[in-house]
């Protein structure tokens, strides 16, 4: 499976698993990386990736995105060990065969996940924008050291042997909650109080 | 604050519960108390009830008609008049009834069946402890850290106390969550 991993910031040594699809970088809201920072545009890049590889797009940033110090003009795919910059971003691309082999451009595709599905784009967003962010008067801390302890495959290095875990969707949609208002939780315990006073 | 020297003092209840033997009780229970109260039936009434005579505790059943639940009148009385005490009165004892409550800034929960002379001290006690968080300086709030896990992944949180009662969504698993009023 492919993934990034961080190369700055405070969450240096993280790892964001690429799922098949396509994943934003941007400011907006809707990108699947969200970065607040000035220098980075409402959609600056994209990652598209198949089971083959990963295909790196410019979407016409204005401070660009840069492969290896050289700034792309439309798309490139990526190689092992690459590393991207976007803004005050750097990622550092690894494939599957990049831990064992030098190239990664005859990749085989693997159906399992690497071991750390269990994050969410929502859990990236929070770190990258922590990252830029500094003293923002945001509603949430995140506590990652806490985090670590939680989820002990959060940050393993690269290369690590897949294992054969559930594989969760695709990045353009993040686990949702199971209640979106007080109105729908509220309706369900009062469903479950009446059903064991039923029983 | 000593509070045995400066009890708060709890003179005007409204009741919200569509229960019109429970509702009957209580107002007979809290008169005798010497505590004026009022009655809502529903979470109309209940806000009419609430906005226009503002009340020292409201006294919620959470199984209400229409649809809307004392969940829901609680978190929007909250948002109006934080204030102003709110003690769950319900028949529910699940352990996310409790937790939900907390969420939506409720003061205290107390199940159903009840020792009447148990919650009148359950009134004052909570009307004290929001009275003293009310008169609480702000520094000493910003400075408290909130502490809580998602409800949905367990994650857990921290925040400032200015926080508390705002909305955010886990930054693990996007689940929206209400940092709790009090602990």
């Amino acid at each position: 499976m492919f993934a990034l991993t961080i190369e700055t910031g405070k969450h240096k040594g993280r790892r964001l698993r690429l799922s098949p699809g396509e994943l934003v970088v941007g400011r907006d809201e809707k990108a699947g990386i969200r970065v607040a920072s000035s220098e980075v545009s409402r959609a600056h890049c994209v990652f598209i990736t198949t089971e083959t590889g990963v295909v790196l797009k410019d979407l016409g940033s204005r401070n660009g995105t840069f492969v290896n110090g050289i700034a792309i003009t439309d798309e490139r795919t990526l190689q092992a060990n690459d590393v991207i910059v976007v803004g005050p971003l750097g990622f550092r691309f690894q494939s599957p065969t990049s831990a064992d082999k030098k190239s990664g451009t005859s990749t085989t595709p693997k159906r399992n996940d690497s071991s750390d599905s269990s994050l969410s784009d929502n859990d990236i967003a929070s770190w990258l924008s922590d990252d830029v962010e500094e003293g923002r008067s945001g509603d949430t801390t995140i506590i990652p050291n806490k985090k670590k302890d939680d989820e002990t495959t959060a940050s393993l290095p690269a290369g690590d042997p897949p294992s054969p875990v559930t594989p969760i969707a695709p990045a353009a949609t993040p686990p949702r909650k199971e209640f979106k208002t007080v109105a729908a939780e509220a309706a369900d315990i009062i469903r479950r109080h009446l059903e064991s006073q039923g029983s | 604050m000593n509070s045995a020297l400066s009890p708060v003092i709890v003179n005007r209840v409204l009741v919200v519960d569509d229960d019109r033997d429970e509702a009957a009780f209580l107002k007979e229970f809290l008169q005798q108390h010497k505590m004026q109260v009022d009655i809502a039936r529903d979470a109309g009434q209940a806000h009419s009830a609430f906005s226009m005579h503002p009340p020292d505790m409201v006294l919620l059943d959470i199984m209400l008609p229409n649809n809307v639940s004392g969940f829901e009148v609680c978190e929007r009385m909250k948002t109006t008049e934080p204030n102003v005490p709110v003690l769950i009165l319900s028949a529910i004892e699940l352990d996310d009834a409790f937790d939900l409550a907390k969420r939506v800034g409720a003061d205290g929960y107390v199940t159903k069946p009840y020792d009447p002379d148990m919650l009148l001290v359950k009134i004052r006690e909570t009307a004290e402890l929001v009275w003293q968080r009310g008169h609480a300086d702000e520094e000493s709030v910003k400075a408290e850290k909130v502490r809580f896990d998602c409800s949905e992944c367990g994650k857990r949180l921290k925040v400032s106390g200015a926080h508390r009662g705002h909305r955010l969504n886990c930054p693990q698993c996007g689940n929206s969550l209400v940092v709790p009023r009090h602990d």
